[in-house]
């Protein structure tokens, strides 16, 4: 079910008519957030929800554990019983041709009741590693298994046979669950705050349920913390007319960028992708342009509809793109890119690592693993590997060059113009070349994109470049807008005149340039 | 002050929006001037000429007296010795985008012509038409005209089309008729018909074009789902024997149509034609119905039955546009070439005009002469 569907409309206006009419209760308004979450899901695949079920069991549990508590029986026996039922009401409709998942299901609460019996004894702060291990081994399991274990097996039997060894390898006949990366992360963080004693854990089964099933941003983020998240759950949300009108033009505004910006522009990028060795330099250059624009819309104009949804709901999510193409250096870059995912991976992983604590050498080290690992977070291929490894390094080499040093230091405004306007094209091209990286088809597919991007082929299929002006010049008046009035929904400083005329232009621009054909998001991949 | 703020608002933005699709849309004008029939079904607007136009084409459609695209009229009594060819299909069937010397009909005249088959093609073709409305018309507009060959179009859109319709159903694996008339907003655009704003607004607001184009499909969904739920409802719960385990319903009820089309066709001494307009909706990536929804059927061994798909999808035609890409997709002159071509070829090699001898002149015959 995508946003931008009139089945996702169909199914908002229904879900928050039930929502705003049961205002005066929150328990069963938030009942009705996890009901309508499932729904949501379940509208690709309802067999996996089996995981987002199991994912949110483990941690109810395992958060208890990480805050030094005894589970006592009552809490596992409800834990489990709840675990099977909502499987058994999920697998239901497909029970003949899904039961392994169910029997998986009924295996697992078994092996955690085995688990439980283990960390009973334990003394507390081995339980509180106990149970956040656990957590990290459950979610990364899931992880290993529905994204990477095909991955890795189809490359080590490569590389065994590339040493005249044939691995009989079966590859799992298995699609990815969407979200998967995202829901994961969010259970993590949520174990690892608690043991990290940075939020007290939750017993309310279902708040917990519902924050990390929020089908608004359940699929493709943001990675919301649930100290900013589940305490949302536990007091009256304000549903002001306010927030319904600015929430329908955050979801407005996403909608453009996704429907209009994101899905026109796949067109080129994917015309340059299919066949590189066949076009003109200036048309790759053009193809690559796209794909630059359309990553960014797509995914911020999902975080945008994201959050107009739960703003309209009366939750507050966290913003997960500021103008990440005005960065001078990767340091701004990542501030503003899906600052969600790059939040996680400093707080739990490049921290978690050491972080800067340890010199430069290590320093260096540290963030070259994290990228890397956040490049393998994207996608189970070696051009997600190369893509982190190419940010890792840049970031690296802008640190040893202390480009963010120098940048601080002040210069009178025209030489602080300049320096501004050329490190920020500079970065631009960098960042360009790692999109490059991350969208090619294979290794041969960039090794050919690459070669012509530079090889000066004769000028041609400079025919999609008014569409990309077309696509790319509103974007980019609204971002200089954003950047002049430092606030992303400016808008509201306009006067009323003009802010009307923007609106109409979006929603007319929606009306009539969405692109007709059916493009997921790209992040759902993810 | 608010009071004129609110009554203005929707001139401002009427006005806004109009310049916004010409400026940065550059939407088509595809204006439908169709009215209810007698039979249920819609039918063109008799004697209607109107214009069509895109960032790719500009052409002006000609209805005749009985609402078929036509530049001359049809006796319905057939003259001696006369063939005739009745084509039923939705808006690639009646040259929308192409003008008339372009539109499949005529180039099927002109095709069988030159092969010295001397025949009148009747266009009984509307836009928005599904196989069940096809049924409806051959009955009720077509037969009267003793056709000695019966195309009937097939389009991947037909399936739900007939679905939306709900003239026929299947039920307990027999094609029943419903009773029921399908004339969506018809009543409306009629009463909006009558003046001159309107026509004038359907010929030249891209705006109007826009909200229409929208609002038409939406519509169509509603129903599509409403017509789903209560075929579902409807269903006998054991399935037929005779039919493929992963039949549904708007295929099997588009099989059905398509063997009822061919069966009264036969009883009125005609054959009968299916021809297959591919999805040309991401070239050069074409695909056919017969190859998805209707793959288990095999249509192609139970029809005499003729598709432009493997020249379509000929690298060597790779270059060619056989879709309009701008407008409402339908087929180009270069795409209604191909599919008259593949018709007129298959009509002579399978002698679907049993008795085309005596169709047959000593000389070529040339599409002018046919017009004269």
């Amino acid at each position: 079910m995508l946003f931008h569907t009139s089945t996702f409309f169909l199914f908002f206006a229904i879900f928050i008519a039930l929502y705003f009419s049961l205002q005066r209760y929150l328990s069963a308004q938030n009942l009705l957030v996890l009901a309508g979450s499932y729904v949501f899901y379940a509208a690709w695949d309802e067999r996996f929800l089996v995981l987002i079920m199991v994912s949110t069991a483990t941690d109810y549990i395992a958060g208890l554990g990480a805050a030094g508590r005894q589970i006592d029986r009552k809490t596992a026996i409800k834990t489990g019983s709840l675990l099977i039922a909502g499987c058994a009401l999920a697998l239901g409709w497909t029970f003949e041709t899904s039961w392994q998942f169910f029997a998986a299901v009924v295996a697992f609460v078994g092996a955690g009741s085995l688990a439980l019996r283990v960390a009973a004894p334990m003394e507390e702060a081995r339980r509180r590693k106990f149970w956040m291990t656990i957590s990290l081994i459950v979610n990364l399991g899931l992880l290993g298994i529905f994204k990477y274990f095909n991955f890795f097996a189809d490359s080590l039997a490569s590389l065994a046979s590339a040493g005249g060894i044939e691995l009989g390898w079966t590859t799992l006949q298995i699609a990815l669950p969407v979200g998967i990366s995202f829901y994961t992360f969010q259970t993590l963080s949520y174990t690892i705050d608690i043991y990290r004693d940075r939020m007290k854990p939750t017993e309310k089964l279902m708040e917990l349920a519902a924050y990390i099933a929020f089908f608004p941003q359940l699929v493709a983020g943001p990675i919301e913390r649930a100290r900013n998240l589940l305490p949302q759950f536990f007091k009256r949300r304000e549903i002001t007319f306010e927030r319904i009108t600015t929430g329908m033009a955050l979801f407005a505004w996403g909608m453009y960028k996704k429907a209009v910006i994101a899905d026109n522009l796949s067109i080129i990028a994917n015309d340059a992708f299919a066949n590189p060795a066949g076009m003109s330099s200036v048309g790759l250059w053009i193809g690559l342009i796209a794909f630059t624009f359309q990553i960014y819309c797509d995914f911020s104009g999902y975080s945008d509809m994201a959050r107009g949804v739960a703003r309209i709901m009366g939750f507050d999510l966290m913003v997960n793109f500021r103008l990440p193409y005005f960065s001078r250096t990767p340091s701004e870059f990542w501030r503003g890119w899906h600052i969600s995912l790059s939040s996680w991976l400093r707080d739990y992983l490049y921290i978690g690592l050491g972080g800067n604590r340890g010199g430069s050498l290590l320093t260096y080290r540290n963030l070259l693993l994290t990228m890397v690992l956040g490049g393998l977070w994207h996608g189970a291929a070696w051009t997600f590997v190369l893509w982190g490894f190419y940010q890792g390094m840049v970031l690296v080499i802008y640190r040893i060059a202390r480009v963010d040093e120098w940048l601080a230091k002040p210069l009178s405004p025209v030489l602080e113009y300049s320096r501004s306007a050329v490190t920020m094209a500079f970065f631009f091209f960098l960042t360009m070349i790692g999109w490059l990286i991350f969208r090619a088809n294979d290794m041969g597919n960039l090794s050919v994109y690459f070669d012509g991007l530079f090889a000066l082929r004769a000028i041609g299929d400079t025919g999609s470049l008014s569409l990309l002006l077309k696509m790319t010049v509103p974007l980019v008046l609204v971002q200089i807008a954003q950047a002049y009035y430092k606030e992303l929904e400016f808008q509201y400083n306009l006067v009323p005149f003009l802010r009307y005329n923007v609106y109409l232009f979006v929603l007319f621009s929606i009306v009539a340039l969405t692109y007709q054909g059916e493009v997921e998001f790209i992040y759902f991949d993810f | 002050m608010i009071l004129l703020i609110v009554l203005l608002s929707p001139v401002y933005i009427a006005i806004f929006g109009e310049i916004f699709m010409r400026l940065f849309a550059g939407v088509a004008l595809m204006p439908r001037y169709v009215t209810g029939a007698d039979d249920g079904i819609r039918m063109n607007i008799p004697n209607a000429v109107y214009g069509q136009t895109s960032r790719e084409v500009d052409v002006e459609v000609r209805i005749n007296s009985v609402g078929m695209r036509a530049d001359r009229e049809f006796a319905i009594e057939k003259p001696e010795g006369t063939c005739r060819i009745a084509v039923l299909g939705d808006s690639f069937f009646m040259g929308y985008e192409v003008d008339i010397e372009h539109s499949f009909s005529h180039l099927l005249e002109a095709n069988l012509a030159s092969q010295n088959v001397d025949c009148e093609v009747l266009n009984f073709s509307v836009s928005g038409f599904g196989t069940a409305e096809y049924l409806v018309a051959l009955e009720s507009r077509v037969l009267q005209y003793s056709p000695d060959l019966v195309i009937f179009e097939l389009h991947e859109t037909d399936l739900s089309e007939n679905v939306i319709s709900d003239l026929y159903r299947v039920e307990d694996g027999a094609l029943v008729k419903t009773g029921n008339d399908y004339l969506p907003a018809i009543g409306v655009r009629d009463k909006l018909m009558q003046y001159g704003v309107y026509r004038w607004l359907i010929e030249h607001s891209q705006l109007y074009s826009v909200v229409r184009e929208h609002a038409g499909k939406n519509v169509k969904k509603i129903l599509l789902v409403k017509n789903t739920v209560k075929a579902f409802f409807n269903e006998d719960s054991e399935p037929q024997q005779d039919t493929p385990q992963d039949t549904t319903g708007p295929v099997e009820l588009q099989v059905k149509l398509l063997e009822k089309g061919r069966e009264k066709s036969i009883q009125n001494g005609a054959e009968f034609l299916l021809v297959d307009i591919p999805n040309g909706f991401d070239p050069p990536n074409y695909f056919s119905v017969l190859d998805r929804q209707l793959k288990d059927y095999d249509l192609r061994s139970q029809f005499n039955l003729v598709s432009p798909l493997s020249t379509f999808t000929d690298p060597a035609n790779a270059d060619t546009l056989y879709y309009y890409k701008t407008g409402h997709l339908h087929l180009s002159i270069a795409g209604n070439e191909v599919v008259a071509k593949v018709a007129a070829d298959a009509i002579v090699e399978q002698k679907l005009l049993d008795r085309q001898t005596s169709f047959t002149s000593a000389a070529p015959t040339s599409a002018a002469t046919l017009d004269d």
